[in-house]
């Protein structure tokens, strides 16, 4: 038999019939071997499928739109911010200073007269970027990592297993704080990096866990008896079934890696001042707690708040709309 | 159920030392000991630092003497309070232990109710609030919580009643000898703030586990021979749900050790988190090393802990 | 269709002559009679539930239909299905998965998920069960009305002991000393025959075999002798001569407490030496319902003549091909118009009527019932053939 076919059919059954038989038993269990034929309409339906249940979920679409402005806003930031990021403290501008939110000023201004909307727009690139490469960082290592451990098994699964629970077991937030100060010193890059290194065991657990139940399925096996290579297989029957899951669990690690990134800044650990980004926003303005300035600490949360808050939805959405019969 | 536990407790063990080594390691290659004394430019001290710690050897070297002393108690002196680092954890761990005990007894009571509750009713308006709300604990920055948390409920109502105290105090643990309510008015926003997370990931939690186990077909069975509604839910459905909680939970607590850095700097309560935060903002490297250990330690700890529960909670776990 | 025990015909287990050649189980006479234990009518309180004479049937299921709401559709699982249970009957219903055969039983004790939308009316003893309070059903479920279920492992709490299980479905219905909780509980192990009752009643459910674990779900079911006991699929999930086994604990059980059985199978063949009369279902609706002799002998259905078609025999030559109904069975989202079975049935007349106009459920003689356009034109020999010919 032709392994490629098998490829759409497979994850069908996790994804058409399930619906109906979770109430009953389906009768389309009944008619698999009919329904088998025939990749290429799967697939589309497939597609199609996935499509239609993102597109119900209505909070997921919004969060999805809410982040394409908020990127296309970070992109943009240089046309759209009403003011200069670092203008020069002049009177013009120190005579504007600590003024609460008005016309001229949607969110305020801090202590120097820089206008906080700005700074909030600037503060949202190093944010949404740091959030986006650690996600795919971490998605790649975590990928390779768990693929080959699930799919070699014995020794090479023990001893990445054993190297993830290890890294599991480090705390997390302590040594990023170490690193970002004495490593960093406050540098993008190496923050990301570190992110990076540290969240990836997450995505890691996952695909082993798929690789491994995937890799007891028919098709594989039969794909396996028909003479196709580990590259091949992993390639064209495995890699394509953990698609989803995958990019559920790349989206989570956006999320995690945007706070743990505003946490970092916040202690002073993370992205240093002049560059902006909301934690260390935070950071400058966790002072005017108790004074007439405390407008300050409203709008840097509430963007990290909604960022967040917008991804996690956006991978509920995904979650729904690859595996509806997940309950979380 | 004991060569379950044996066994566990066996593979704990190279974890530390493993865990242990990258800390070490990671601890040396980052951070100069002698950062403090250089600054005071007292050569004999720094020498005396460096042989103490035999920083002239190889790496593996400075590991194993550094690995007998801290297996003798040896954990060497705070360059801050110039007090024993052992002594320091140890107090601090007081603090912390107080924040955590409180922060999961009531998450754990409110995540639990949440969760049932939300499965029970599942669609609900309630249920929807609830997933919202937990939404929003997750994605909120604990710390940007806690400083709100200040401005709205300590300085609003100060102004706004002209109270010469406030209701709940912004500074933490420092109101010994002033009755319970002190203690709870100090305690109060420390809690919540380390509450928000925990209360919305276990009750996501417990809803979905809730979910599963209430549509098993045991569950059918036991209305089936016509148990009252109120007892499968909460014999057989909450002590099934309970099993992946648990867990759950043990892991969680163990990560709290050295999590709370946030929490506890913003309520200046001088606990673990506090600890590290002044250790590495002052280059205080020998805390550093100790209380990155420490906090390993319990993780696993928990980690272990969280496996004997799921034998003791599971019968089918006990006997494989 | 997956056949584990063939049995067209109503010999006897025991009378069947072991075939060499013959896709029959291991021989059933080896099949240690099951332990059980001599029953002692004088135990079990036969009386204590207060058995009201009247004139209405025991159980009466009339014009059930109920409906899921998917995402896909509207899935309808049980199409206007009628039928009584008298005192003391064995009723067996046979289909294939998806004919709507665990829904009807789920709905008689009002276990059905909350989305299920359902009409009709579930009358025992004359009283209509739907609609009722949850409080009031809890009283009937267990007493009354009890169920056995398919898959035992999934059906026993996996984190309490066995003999817990079974006790509660005794304490949630009358007070009891433990003691006598206790030889109550044991005793019901002994009657359905396992071994070393006492020390298997503090075992957990993992620890019990599957023809173990499904003996045990009968006696929970048993514990206050029900007077309905439903059984759903209780032999699928065993092994062809455990099967036998917990079939002749099912027929023991009633012969010992009286309860009427509604025996839910795929199996025609289980329901052949078992069953009083027989309803066959297909796709939501009953096709069919007489006694055993009617269904296997005089089928008035194509689709029951096609399930007996397909099953093996040892009347037939050796080589013989066996009969297949042709096509899949319909999505019970997009049921055929007119005779659900009409796309796959050898002597459907194309268009008219059988595509357009639903055949009633009509009595043709003695109690025999089917739903065919052409019942009485119906002749086994028709279809009979290894090889269908269509007219």
């Amino acid at each position: 038999m032709k392994t490629g076919d098998e490829l759409s059919d497979a994850p069908r059954e996790g994804l058409g019939g399930a619906e109906p038989a979770q109430l009953l038993p389906s009768p389309q269990v009944d008619a698999e071997g009919e329904l088998a034929a025939g990749a290429e309409p799967v697939a589309r339906t497939q597609w199609q499928l996935f499509r239609r249940r993102f597109f119900r979920h209505k909070v997921a679409v919004a969060a999805l739109i809410l982040l394409v402005l908020l990127y296309v806003c970070a992109l943009f930031a240089h046309q759209l911010a009403p003011y200069d990021l670092h203008p020069k403290l002049n009177i013009d501008v120190l005579s504007q200073a600590r003024k609460g939110p008005s016309a001229k000023h949607w969110l305020g201004t801090d202590e120097l007269g820089r206008d906080q909307l700005t700074r909030v727009i600037y503060g949202g690139r190093i944010s949404l970027a740091i959030g986006l490469t650690v996600a795919i960082a971490a998605t790649v290592i975590g990928t390779l990592i768990g693929m080959i451990a699930g799919f070699f098994g014995g020794w090479t699964d023990q001893g990445l297993s054993r190297f993830t629970d290890l890294v599991l077991v480090i705390p997390d937030l302590a040594v990023l704080a170490i690193a970002g100060k004495e490593l960093g010193n406050g540098s993008v890059p190496v923050i990301i990096l570190i992110l990076a290194a540290l969240y990836w065991t997450y995505l890691a657990r996952v695909v082993r866990g798929l690789v491994i139940s995937l890799k007891e399925k028919e098709f594989v096996e039969a794909a396996r008896a028909s003479g196709a290579s580990s590259f091949r297989i992993i390639g064209r029957h495995i890699l394509p079934n953990c698609v989803g899951p995958i990019t559920v669990a790349a989206t989570l690690t956006v999320a995690t890696a945007i706070i743990t990134e505003s946490t970092l800044s916040f202690l002073g650990f993370g992205v240093q001042s002049p560059t902006v980004t909301w934690g260390n926003m935070l950071s400058q303005s966790e002072g005017t707690v108790g004074t007439h300035l405390s407008y300050l600490i409203y709008a840097p949360g509430l963007a990290i708040l909604l960022t967040v808050l917008a991804v996690n939805f956006l991978g509920d959405g995904l979650r729904d709309a690859f595996d509806p019969q997940s309950k979380h | 159920m004991a060569t379950y536990v044996g066994r566990r407790l066996l593979y704990s063990i190279p974890v530390i030392l493993v865990a242990s080594i990258l800390l070490f390691v990671f601890v040396r290659e980052t951070t100069d000991p002698t950062a403090r004394l250089r600054a005071s430019r007292d050569t004999h001290a720094v020498a005396r630092e460096r042989a103490r710690l035999h920083l002239d050897d190889p790496l593996p070297n400075q590991y194993w003497h550094w690995l007998s002393d801290f297996a003798r108690g040896k954990w060497g002196d705070s360059a801050i309070t110039h007090r024993s680092v052992a002594s320091d954890i140890k107090r601090a761990m007081r603090n912390t232990l107080q924040l955590i005990l409180w922060g999961i007894l009531i998450s754990a009571v409110v995540a639990i109710a949440i969760g049932v509750y939300s499965a029970v009713r599942q669609y609900s308006a309630l249920d929807y609030t609830f997933t919202g709300l937990s939404f929003i604990g997750l994605s909120m920055p604990p710390f940007w919580f806690g400083i709100i948390a200040i401005e709205l409920l300590v300085y609003q109502p100060k102004h706004l009643f002209n109270l010469h105290d406030p209701i709940v105090y912004s500074i933490g643990l420092h109101g010994a000898g002033g009755g319970v309510l002190d203690y709870a008015r100090h305690l109060a926003l420390p809690v919540a703030t380390l509450c928000v997370q925990i209360i919305a990931s276990w009750s996501r939690y417990q809803r979905a586990s809730m979910l599963d186990v209430m549509s098993a077909d045991y569950i059918r069975t036991a209305r089936a021979k016509g148990v009252p509604r109120r007892k499968v839910i909460f014999k057989h459905g909450l002590r099934n749900a309970l099993v992946p909680l648990v867990t759950v939970m043990a892991i969680d607590i163990g990560y709290l050790f050295g999590g709370l850095i946030i929490t506890e700097k913003i309520f200046s309560i001088p606990g673990m988190g506090n600890l590290f935060f002044t250790a590495l903002d002052g280059g205080d490297t020998n805390v550093l090393l100790p209380w990155l250990i420490i906090v390993a330690t319990s993780i696993i700890v928990f980690n272990l802990l969280a496996d004997v529960l799921l034998g003791v909670l599971d019968p089918r776990v006990r006997v494989s | 269709m997956k056949r584990r025990r063939g049995r067209p015909d109503r010999s006897t287990d025991k009378a069947r002559p072991d075939t060499p050649g013959a896709e029959v189980a291991a021989p059933l006479d080896d099949v240690d009679p099951v332990d059980l234990e001599p029953i002692n009518p004088g135990e079990l309180d036969v009386d204590a539930l207060g058995l009201g004479d009247t004139d209405e049937p025991l159980l009466s299921v009339r014009h059930l239909s109920v409906e899921f709401p998917t995402d896909d559709g509207v899935v309808k699982a049980v199409d206007d299905v009628s039928f009584d249970v008298g005192e003391n009957e064995v009723l067996g219903v046979v289909g294939e998965s998806g004919s709507g055969k665990s829904v009807t039983a789920l709905s008689v004790l009002s276990l059905l998920p909350k989305s299920a939308r359902i009409r009709g009316d579930v009358l025992f003893r004359g009283r209509s069960l739907l609609g009722r309070k949850e409080r009031e059903l809890e009283k009937l479920r267990g007493t009354r009305l009890a169920m056995i279920f398919q898959d035992a492992l999934a059906s026993l709490n996996p984190v309490f002991k066995v003999g817990d299980q079974i006790a509660e479905a005794i304490t949630v219905h009358q007070k009891i000393g433990s003691s006598e909780l206790r030889r109550r509980v044991v005793e019901l192990l002994d009657l359905v025959g396992i071994p070393n009752s006492a020390e298997r009643a503090d075992q957990y459910p993992h620890e019990y075999s599957g023809g173990m674990r499904q003996r045990a779900m009968i006696a929970m079911s048993i514990a206050n002798e029900p007077d309905v006991l439903i059984a759903d699929e209780p032999t699928t999930a065993l092994d062809v001569t455990i099967q036998a086994q917990v079939l002749d604990v099912i027929e023991r059980i009633q012969t010992r407490t009286r309860s009427s059985i509604v025996l839910i199978t795929h199996d025609l063949g289980v329901v052949a030496g078992v069953a009083d009369r027989v309803m066959v279902m297909y796709a939501g609706r009953q096709v069919e319902l007489g006694t055993p002799e009617q269904i296997f002998y005089e089928s008035r259905h194509p689709y029951t003549l096609g399930l007996l078609a397909s099953l093996p025999r040892l009347d037939r030559p050796r080589g013989s091909r066996l009969y297949r109904i042709q096509g899949q069975p319909p999505s019970l989202i997009h049921v055929p118009s007119g005779c659900a079975f009409n796309p796959r049935c050898p002597m459907a007349h194309l268009p008219e009527p059988c595509s357009t106009v639903r055949p009633p459920f009509v009595m043709l003689e003695d109690d025999h019932w089917s739903s065919c356009h052409f019942a009485r034109e119906v002749d086994p020999t028709l279809v009979l053939e290894p090889e269908p010919t269509v007219p």
